[in-house]
């Protein structure tokens, strides 16, 4: 007994050694300022802030949250509070989101939500949260998307193996009217929406057009580089350096108009034909609780406003993810997200 | 169905539970998910495993049944305590929440059904306080529930 | 050559002071984050990811590579020790690591998972140096048809693990694969068996359903043997010590677990190389192929041939998975998933630019990780008297002890109650299973290897508008359903001549 208790005893310390050296910021034991002041008006967080990303550690839209949550502690934005990020993911994130829309007053002053299009989609279609189940902070960034091939991979498509050009998106189109099977791929979410409505557009049937869908974007731009699909949808960052390496080819860009740099190549829909253009903005926004108070959401708004504008933001965030700055405030936000959900319910039948 | 008199004991249990989940897959699977249209459709997969499984639990359930020769499968009282134990945990926890429900648990454990004596129940309760705070709440940053009374004091 | 200039090149940037601290540090953790039961190599990478996130691009890289790699081997003290297998590449491990522990040679059974790992590494990583970007282009070469035959005949090997009763196996397998198949539908995001239950759109989270099945189960089971391990305690009076010395493998020994190594060692790389096949699918090859072999206890008794194989073949794939990782930027397991986050956490992003824009680093990685290699074999031969301590905790003590560990480790995998209910629920329906004569482990890895195998059946069949000519139009194709058919009806044709025999004889 005594020899597994110092056995237990030695890791602990290992790990606790570690754990200081790893961590600068312990949580520290909440400083009693916040609560001496009963602030009548403005609201000033007094206790730790707790960040729910539906999404799991490391993903896009974890990056997302925990680069705002820092900013705003090194910026010391949240009056010296820590904020805790928080990953939970079950039932694809529903729960998490679901906690937030009813949670009470009071902790919801102290809850944020990372919110971007590719949850609300899912929620919307799946469950019965709307966006108006929550506050809408603010829209950080903004992203679109072009159509990329691999013309250099093996043919192992209907439309590759009948000769078919994959850096000619109109002639594709033409293959597919002619009965030549065309595979698209892309991931879940944004990219699915792009896809209807790109098909919508140019007329064609998903008997004509076929989408596979993948977990991540990496792993559809795998299977574009393999030669499994004719065409990849991604947005400009996780295509960038296959595009510089001469792997992608940017073939179309899903914009109002043509995109700048290597990307400039690319023409849009109503370029190679009598279309209308496509554009899916895909966002990423802060979402919080139904029953935030007024207070706490026009400072959180404000907040998130400030830390758009550091350049923390545009150099570790923004330009390393290739998005478009794009910060709209509570107001501007939550006007646009309800555009966005009712246009996407139409689209897709929903009431 | 051969052997009328035990035809239901305690060892057909399985393949029965499995022949329900299997006609549930099926039934759910074909009604809301579809098997096939031009293409495979969600309920293709799990129909064609649902059908593999209720044959073979069928098959499963023939074979039990007319074993005659194999013994009852024994249940032990002790192996019950350790379920209600975890299921008492995992109900206090909603109460008092999750590291308090552990620690009064193993107390409890140890000194009422292991009689344990207490120099060994304080090193455990140590050593365990020490693994859940210090490693998992300090370290790795995960925020236990605090159950209806932690939420009340907090 | 040019490869092992740039290794060299590489040995230098990770021989530096702090290198070197980074990879022992990041050794150490990784095999006790990893050894403990229900945590695993992928929840460890994953909860000690942030640890690394303090130093510069190449000390975490080299960290995070050791730490990657002792949790591989960390994963297996648990599976030995405690019959739970961290993770699911340690599945196979506990089949023969626990018997073989309970034989009383729990030192050898631990160091031969650890030599094996060694080897089977070390083959991985030799292979990975050598080949590192023409094999990520291998991988490529395969369509969807090719990746479902392969994973195919993966899932036939499932049935070498059955046991004497395939009708139980059947069972148990098909059931596994249901529930795998709860919850979102990916290639048509629609929810699916969910049954209107919001928990379920996320389907059976895998971590607590491992920690339920095969973790709780086993305490259920523990309190069985409470007398019978009082009684043994009560007859030794000193308690034989377990020093490293007393769990040297013996030169016999040795040659046993030689060939299965590194036959495991090879093929894993391979295997591991595979986008979406991982450390899971190179365990469990090495592991059927071994018992295609001569073994000289049987399979699953505690056969040190059995450790071996599957041990090498693990950390070879772990390995073999580095290559289409940093070359395509594919993951090819959940941990790889992992890294990959860590990765471009760093700004880097592994793909076909990395060994040209990032050579110090890609190579920087790989020459740590034959640093780490050394460090957690040395580590994990110094704690095996330590770990072994945990054996002589008398049974009735541990019950409650790893009943909590389940419970813990089961909340934080998700940070929900969910995971907890789900562990707690699977744990009693492993134990019922276990109870009846039906094994669990084939249910466990249908559950890893069937979704892997829907998703690229169905995309297959979209690529050829429903046409099951896809299957069968090349010769790769040809070559891969002939093994498929000959691998499912040889145990078929076999049974029908003995019945046939039978009869002969009898008349």
């Amino acid at each position: 007994m005594k020899k597994l208790m110092a056995l237990t005893l030695a890791l602990l310390m290992t790990l606790s050694l570690a754990a200081c050296g790893g961590k600068t910021e312990q949580s520290a034991p909440a400083d009693s300022k916040g609560d001496a002041s009963t602030e009548t008006a403005a609201f000033v967080p007094s206790k730790n802030i707790t960040w729910i990303c539906t999404s799991s550690a490391g993903g896009g839209s974890d990056i997302f949250s925990r680069k705002i949550a820092d900013i705003m502690k090194n910026d010391n934005l949240v009056n010296g509070q820590t904020i805790v990020v928080s990953n939970e993911t079950d039932g694809s994130g529903e729960v998490g989101r679901n906690k937030v829309a009813t949670m009470k007053a009071g902790d919801a002053d102290y809850t944020l939500l990372t919110f971007n299009s590719g949850d609300l989609m899912p929620m919307v279609k799946n469950t019965k949260n709307r966006s108006s189940n929550f506050r809408i902070l603010a829209i950080m960034a903004v992203d679109k998307q072009l159509l990329f091939s691999c013309p250099a991979s093996e043919a192992k498509t209907d439309y590759a193996k009948a000769g078919g050009d994959q850096n000619d998106f109109a002639a594709a189109i033409e293959a597919a009217k002619n009965g030549t099977f065309v595979v698209i791929g892309g991931s879940k979410g944004d990219d699915i929406t792009t896809y209807g409505k790109l098909l919508a557009e140019i007329g064609l049937t998903e008997q004509q057009m076929g989408y596979i869908t993948y977990d991540s974007t990496s792993d559809a731009i795998t299977a574009a580089l393999g030669g499994n699909v004719d065409f990849v949808i991604s947005k400009p960052a996780a295509a960038s350096q296959y595009v510089e390496s001469g792997d992608l080819n940017a073939v179309l860009a899903l914009a109002n108009e043509r995109y700048s740099g290597n990307l400039a190549g690319a023409p849009t829909l109503s370029e190679i034909g009598d279309y209308n253009n496509v554009e899916v903005p895909v966002w990423r926004g802060v979402a919080a609780p139904a029953s935030m108070s007024d207070e706490a959401v026009a400072f959180w708004s404000d907040v998130l406003g400030k830390v758009s504008a550091s350049d923390a933001w545009h150099t570790e965030y923004l330009e390393k993810n290739q998005l478009i700055d794009e910060y709209k405030d509570t107001a501007a936000a939550t006007e646009y997200v309800t555009a966005y959900e009712a246009d996407y319910m139409a689209a897709n039948g929903l009431s | 169905m051969e052997n009328k008199k035990k035809g239901f004991n305690l060892r057909t249990v399985i393949p029965l539970a499995t022949i329900i989940v299997s006609l549930v897959f099926i039934v759910v699977g074909l009604k809301n998910y579809g098997f096939w249209n031009a293409q495979p459709t969600p309920g293709f997969f799990p129909i064609i495993i649902a059908v593999v499984l209720l044959a073979s639990s069928i098959a499963c359930f023939v074979q039990i049944a007319r074993d005659k020769n194999s013994d009852e499968v024994k249940y032990n009282r002790n192996e019950l305590m350790v379920m209600l134990g975890a299921a008492g945990i995992i109900l206090c926890t909603f109460l008092i929440g999750l590291v308090p429900s552990c620690l009064i648990y193993i107390f409890l454990w140890l000194k009422f059904v292991e009689r344990a004596p207490w120099k060994v129940i304080i090193i455990i309760e140590i050593i365990m306080a020490a693994i859940i705070l210090g490693v998992f709440t300090a370290w790795l940053q995960i925020r236990f529930p605090m159950g209806l009374l932690g939420d009340l004091i907090f | 050559m040019e490869n092992f200039l740039s290794l060299l090149a590489g040995f230098q940037v990770a021989l530096a002071p702090e290198n070197i601290g980074a990879c022992l540090l990041g050794a150490v953790l990784g095999l006790i984050v990893g050894a403990m039961p229900g945590i695993g190599s992928l929840a460890g990478c994953a909860l000690l990811l942030p640890l690394t996130y303090k130093f510069n691009p190449t000390t975490a890289i080299i960290m995070l590579g050791a730490l990657y790699y002792s949790n591989m081997y960390g994963g297996s003290f648990s599976a030995i020790l405690l019959n739970i297998p961290g993770d699911s590449p340690a599945i196979t491990t506990a089949l023969d690591g626990y018997p073989m522990a309970k034989k009383g040679r729990p030192g050898q059974a631990l160091m031969a998972a650890n030599m094996a790992s060694f080897i089977g590494g070390t083959i991985g990583i030799l292979i990975l140096t050598l080949t590192a970007s023409g094999l990520a282009t291998l991988g490529l070469k395969f369509g969807y048809a090719e990746m479902t035959l392969i994973l195919l005949i993966a899932m036939t090997s499932i049935s070498w693990l059955i046991g004497e009763n395939p009708i139980k196996g059947i069972v148990i397998t098909m059931l596994g694969i249901l529930v795998a198949s709860i919850g979102m539908d990916t290639l048509s995001g629609a929810p699916r068996f969910e049954f209107g239950n919001m928990y379920l759109l996320g389907g059976v989270p895998f971590t607590p359903f491992i920690i339920g099945c095969v973790g709780f189960a086993q305490v259920i089971k523990l309190i069985n043997e409470r007398e019978a391990d009082e009684k043994k305690r009560a007859n030794e009076d000193s308690k034989t010590k377990l020093s490293i010395r007393q769990s040297m493998l013996t030169g016999h020994d040795f040659k046993r677990m030689l060939p299965p190594t590194i036959r495991s060692g090879v093929m894993g790389t391979f295997v591991g190389v595979l986008p979406g096949s991982g450390a899971t699918t190179g365990s469990m090859v090495g592991y059927a192929m071994q018992k295609k072999f001569k073994s000289e206890e049987p399979m699953g008794t505690g056969a040190i041939e059995g450790i071996a194989a599957s041990e090498a073949a693990n950390n070879a794939a772990a390995a073999g998975a580095f290559a289409p990782l940093l070359a395509l930027g594919i993951p090819g397991s959940g941990t790889g998933a992992v890294l990959l986050g860590g990765l471009m956490m760093w700004g880097l992003n592994p793909g076909p630019l990395l060994f040209d824009s990032n050579p110090e680093f890609c190579w920087g990685l790989i020459s740590s990780m034959y640093m780490a290699n050394v460090f957690t074999l040395l580590v994990a031969i110094l704690v095996i008297p330590f770990l072994i301590k945990i054996l002589s905790v008398p049974v009735k003590y541990m019950i409650p002890i790893i009943t909590c560990v389940c419970i813990v480790g089961a909340y934080s995998t998700s940070n929900s109650m969910y995971g907890v209910i789900v562990m707690f629920v699977s744990g009693i329906v492993g134990y019922l299973l276990d109870k009846n004569g039906f094994p669990t482990a084939p249910m466990l890895l249908a559950f890893v290897l069937a979704p892997m195998l829907e998703k690229n059946m169905r995309k297959a069949f979209i690529a050829s508008q429903g046409s099951l000519k896809i299957f069968v139009d090349s010769p790769l194709k040809l070559v891969l359903l002939a093994v498929f058919l000959v691998l499912i009806l040889t145990p078929v044709v076999k049974s029908i001549r003995r019945k046939m025999q039978a009869k002969k004889a009898q008349a």
